[in-house]
């Protein structure tokens, strides 16, 4: 179109001007270089975006920054009890920056707190512990049934393990045997081993007078905190601080046993283990098994077999198990319509 | 009488061979002959790229709150091809930024916006910002996590506007808050009014650097006594098509290894722990957070504003200095901010 090649002299180039100091080699070179530094940044960034996208879509392990405050706990449980930090750095808790003292942190003057390497901490956390972050959820499970499941130990439903099978009484044995003669059966194995691996126990702590302190003894005020101080004294601890929780106490499990089970009585009830905790893993039928199965409460033999569980098992792969929100007909399905309707 | 087809089109349509060898036969200057300085045509290929891809993803796409997300899922996960399409579509709007900055510095640093070319520079500026705002736009329509919370925030920003920013939001957002017109407004621009506006003014562009010629470089090793042009037909052209064959390959490869994901559905209720834009505003992010509120966003239009008048700026600077070359060293330490901002911004969380 232009016809003068010379009318696409720019000032830059015409040649009558000035001589610039500066070549035109000279800037071809800048060009160069801030082009391939340009184009690096831009890998880096694309680099840093890519990663961060497949970590949002679930297909990438997520990056786990360990909070500051816990990292001396990490660092030494590396070494003592690794599984526990793999079940730590796998869980929705280590990618959102939540570390251990977060929920494992007591306050002075609480009964099962202990000074632990410098941080005063609890082993058991209680949904109380949980309600620091998640009030609405603690205060909704709560008002829950599942929160009053401990209850049934002290209910007449239990009266066929503690009572019908769970004779207590006097027996006489046709041949004690020696070393092992008693007067009295125990009878509670059936509560033991059946209705208290759900339903939980009020873990027992040792007392100076030589029984055992419980929940009960404490008589915990709204805020789960005891407000019976003489029972908070005669908790016996050892050189750290730390109380023991009885071996003794039938019906009693010890402390280290108390996370078996989402049903316990406040508020000694200890939560899920917050460190394995993610959401596709919550939302397994396998967690109702826990409690809702066996020939008292069958519900998760019978949801097994009927057109809803088989119909889960089926979809599975279709159901947005790791979404924020988990809603009927939209993110999993009964069974009744497809988890995601086509579009 | 019986007339070939091409007679019947050519009493209807007068223009014949000669006129097209015209048409096309524009001198191009010998720095074309290395593929490096041909980067021009990149953005404007990557820009039919996004057409082509735009209008298939648009077959399926549903701007509303309600169906957008899925309709995005269902592209991604059910439609057939539809994985590489989006994935063409999001790498090509990430390769057509870069192009534009690296066109963009090409002609800075050149000072290729020198009279008479200032009005195209203008031109330019318009079709860079405008590439942003398509960018910005069409991250907001899948509707995930971020994308709806940096729609929010970059809402946020423009109210933050002295005078005019208020109404800016409500234009863009089609109300106070993001609501239920937002997305289909989002949609609109981002598929409609922004496309055809580049249109227009890559037209406009194209015109005028035929109109004035592409600026030519003469290089100290040049042999001065070969000829300074070259032919655009067929010698530019088939370094053009290579270029686009190369970015085409480049394209495919990106978007088969690297898909475009889906991210956590929007949750208004929800804010993110992170929110972070499209890479392309990391520096405009990082500028935020560096000088909050009112500050940063009036700054940042100075910024601008010095971007389009430069070409007036340095023409006065070099009517009193005429050997002055003060425009390289600014533009070397605006490079070097932008890239340093940009780092900065991917490489932390917060």
């Amino acid at each position: 179109m232009h016809e003068n090649n010379s009318a696409s002299l720019t000032e830059a180039t015409r040649p009558n001007r000035k001589e610039s100091s500066m070549t035109l080699e000279f800037k071809r070179g800048v060009i160069a270089f801030l082009s391939a530094a340009f184009l690096v940044s831009l890998l880096f960034v694309q680099w840093r975006e890519v990663s961060r996208r497949a970590e949002e879509s679930g297909h990438a392990k997520p990056h786990i920054n360990v909070p500051a405050a816990s990292k001396a706990c990490v660092d030494c449980h590396l070494q003592s009890t690794p599984g526990l930090v793999a079940h730590w750095t796998g869980s929705k808790h280590a990618e959102r920056g939540v570390g251990c003292l977060e929920c494992h942190e007591a306050q002075k003057g609480e009964v099962d707190g202990f000074d632990h390497y410098g941080p005063h901490i609890a082993t058991v956390v209680t949904p109380s512990d949980c309600a620091r972050c998640h009030a609405d959820v603690a205060a909704e499970f709560g008002r829950s049934h599942h929160a009053k499941g401990g209850n049934i130990l002290a209910s007449l439903d239990n009266f066929l393990a503690e009572v019908v099978e769970g004779n207590r009484g006097p027996i006489a044995l046709n041949s004690p045997t020696p070393g092992r003669a008693f007067e009295h059966a125990n009878g509670m194995s059936s509560a033991n081993t059946g209705c208290q691996q759900c339903h939980g126990a009020k873990v027992g702590l040792e007392s100076s007078d030589g029984g055992i302190l419980t929940v009960d003894d404490f008589k915990p005020g709204p805020d789960g905190k005891p407000t019976n101080i003489d029972a908070v004294a005669r908790i016996v601890k050892d050189q750290n601080g730390k109380s023991a929780a009885s071996q003794r106490a039938p019906g009693r499990t010890r402390a280290s046993g108390a996370s078996t089970s989402m049903a316990r009585s406040a508020p000694a009830r200890p939560a899920t283990a917050a460190t394995t905790s993610r959401p596709r893993r919550a939302r397994q039928p396998e967690n109702c098994g826990k409690c809702h199965l066996g020939p008292d409460h069958p519900q998760k033999e019978i949801y097994e077999e009927s057109k809803h569980g088989v119909a889960f098992r089926d979809l599975l792969h279709e159901m947005n198990l790791d979404g924020d929100e988990w809603v009927l007909g939209k993110d999993y399905t009964a069974g009744l319509r497809p988890a995601r309707p086509a579009t | 009488v019986s007339l070939s087809p091409l007679t019947w089109i050519r009493e209807r349509v007068p223009v014949g061979p000669e006129q097209l060898r015209e048409l096309t036969n524009e001198p191009v200057p010998n720095h074309l002959k290395k593929w490096w300085w041909c980067l021009g045509g990149t953005p404007a290929y990557l820009f039919v790229v996004q057409i082509v891809t735009g209008i298939l993803l648009a077959f399926y796409y549903k701007p509303s709150p309600q169906t957008a997300y899925e309709s995005v899922r269902y592209i991604t996960e059910q439609a057939s091809f539809g994985w590489f399409l989006r994935g063409l579509h999001k790498w090509a709007a990430t390769m057509m930024v870069a192009a534009v900055v690296l066109h963009q510095m090409r002609i800075f640093f050149t000072g290729a916006y020198r009279k008479p070319r200032e009005l195209n520079w203008l031109v330019g500026m318009c079709l860079l910002l405008l590439t942003l705002i398509v960018g910005f736009t069409g991250y907001s329509l899948v509707y995930e996590q971020l994308s709806y919370w940096g729609a929010t925030v970059g809402a946020n920003i423009t109210d933050s506007v002295p005078v005019v920013g208020v109404y800016l939001k409500e234009l863009l957002l089609g109300g106070e808050v993001y609501n239920e017109n937002t997305l289909s407004r989002f949609f609109i621009l981002h598929a409609a009014v922004l496309p055809a506006t580049m249109a227009a003014l890559i037209a406009l562009h194209v015109t005028l650097i035929r109109l004035q010629g592409v600026t030519e470089f003469h290089f100290r090793d040049e042999d001065r006594k070969k000829p300074a042009f070259f032919n655009f037909f067929p010698d530019h052209l088939l370094t053009e098509l290579s270029i686009g064959l190369v970015l085409m390959v480049l394209l495919s490869v990106l978007a088969t290894v690297l898909p475009a994901e889906m991210g956590p559905k929007a949750d208004p209720l929800s804010t993110p722990e992170v929110i972070k834009p499209e890479w392309f505003f990391y520096v405009a992010f990082r500028w935020l957070k560096l000088f909050s509120g009112t500050l940063a966003v009036l700054s940042m239009g100075l910024i601008v504003f010095l971007m389009y008048a430069w070409p007036f700026i340095d023409a006065r600077i070099r009517k009193s200095r005429p050997e002055s070359e003060a425009s390289v060293w600014i533009g070397i330490a605006g490079a070097l901010a932008i890239i340093a901002l940009t780092v900065w911004e991917a490489s932390v969380a917060h």
